[in-house]
């Protein structure tokens, strides 16, 4: 039920007044929904996380340390791939793997992760905007390619620096 | 500020199952899935998608809005679920398609009925699997119009097993399944994964249902692999 400005359970907040909203006491119905002033987009808590409409909810392989902006696959191939996901990494056998990029911090295992749209990847190298962008040496960030092929992911909607959340139009992975 | 809509979320129906959306069953009084309210264009209800993964339930959801297509007038288009990514389409060769059929773009045909809406059929050659849309939320009659999911996380009937980390296409044979078996060059025609590899598609109006294999798939949303 909302008696906010907006017809949403918690009205328009930004991206940190979302996430400091308590998740446990009292507990957020699932099914609550708050608009995203940052990303500007409807968000529905799913019971564990705020989830989008580009986004959604994975559990983090085990001992796998996932941040906002990472990219990511799932692990395993075949019968033992699990669905969790880990951080995307330059190898071959893992760009048909590829899920897509964290919008936020995990919250007790579980991840959103978009597969479209736009949003925020981590830089692992400089980046130009107009760039195509693909994964990078370190794991679960991305990096600029001038002359786009297999893996490359999307495009830079600006430019930065190593270390940097730049915002990306993600997306179908080029698999080869 | 809204007291109009008084349920989850805001929303006027709160949140349902796909299953009590989409299945062709839902209004069939006994169903575990029965739901049968009666809907005013704007009415708006949030779709629940949810798996079992390590004993732990992972659920997924969409804001959808009904909406009357003809507002009021003579029906053409009729009134729908519609919601981001989903799309009003016109069955291009006549032959319809059920539930969690997925379906392509045509690669031959030029139909006059389809107006402005997408053209869609269940694709018979690689030409046209390397054109995938979506999946249908609803059955479709002989070149009538129905929804398509064309992004996201939706059910969709599978052929064999699916694997969570492969690339997912559509069938070449008229079934209107997806598969994991590459259909021609390269990844061409790639355009999602399997999420949930094991989702069962309801294909009868029984209380207790008939279903054929399905899956959650996600559909990337921006395009099919195409080189």
């Amino acid at each position: 039920m909302s008696y906010q400005a907006l017809p949403y359970t918690y009205g328009a907040l930004t991206e940190a007044q979302i996430d400091a909203i308590p998740t446990s006491s009292p507990k957020i119905p699932t099914g609550s929904t708050v608009f995203n002033t940052d990303t500007q987009m409807l968000e529905i808590y799913n019971g564990r996380i705020w989830l989008d409409e580009r986004s959604l909810c994975f559990l983090v392989d085990s001992g796998v340390t996932v941040v906002k902006g990472n990219t990511l696959y799932t692990v395993g191939s075949g019968t033992t791939a699990t669905g969790e996901v880990a951080l995307m990494t330059t190898s071959s056998t893992n760009i048909p793997k590829f899920v897509g990029v964290a919008t936020r911090n995990p919250v007790n295992g579980f991840v959103s992760v978009a597969h479209c749209g736009k949003v925020q990847a981590l830089a692992g190298a400089t980046i130009t905007r107009g760039n195509a962008v693909e994964p990078n040496a370190t794991a679960g960030r991305c990096q600029q390619e001038t002359s786009p092929s297999t893996g490359s992911f999307g495009v830079a909607l600006e430019s930065g620096t190593s270390g940097n959340l730049i915002w990306i139009a993600l997306q179908t992975i080029e698999l080869g | 500020m809204s007291y109009t809509f008084n349920n989850t979320g805001g929303t006027n129906h709160g949140v349902k199952t796909y299953n009590q959306i989409f299945a062709i069953n839902r209004t069939t009084v006994g169903a575990s899935n029965y739901w049968n309210p009666t809907l005013v264009s704007g009415d708006t209800v949030i779709c629940e998608m949810s798996y079992i993964h390590a004993s732990q339930a992972i659920k997924d959801h969409k804001l959808l809005t009904w909406y009357d297509f003809d507002q009021g007038g003579s029906v053409v288009y009729g009134a729908h679920w519609i919601g981001a990514g989903i799309y009003l389409c016109y069955d291009s060769d006549g032959n319809g398609w059920g539930v969690g059929d997925f379906l392509c773009c045509p690669s031959i045909e030029t139909p006059a009925g389809a107006g402005p809406r997408p053209m869609v059929v269940k694709a018979t050659s690689v030409a046209e699997a390397e054109r995938p849309m979506g999946t249908a939320l609803e059955q479709c009659d002989e070149n009538g119009f129905a929804t398509v999911a064309m992004m996201g996380l939706w059910p969709a009937k599978r052929q064999g097993s699916l694997g969570r980390s492969e690339a997912i296409y559509s069938r070449t044979d008229g079934s209107g399944k997806v598969d994991d078996a590459p259909i021609g060059s390269y990844k061409n025609g790639a355009f999602g994964k399997a999420i949930d590899p094991d989702f069962p598609i309801i294909t009868s109006t029984a209380a207790t249902p008939t279903t054929v294999a399905g899956a959650q798939v996600c559909i990337w949303g921006t395009a099919a692999e195409v080189f």
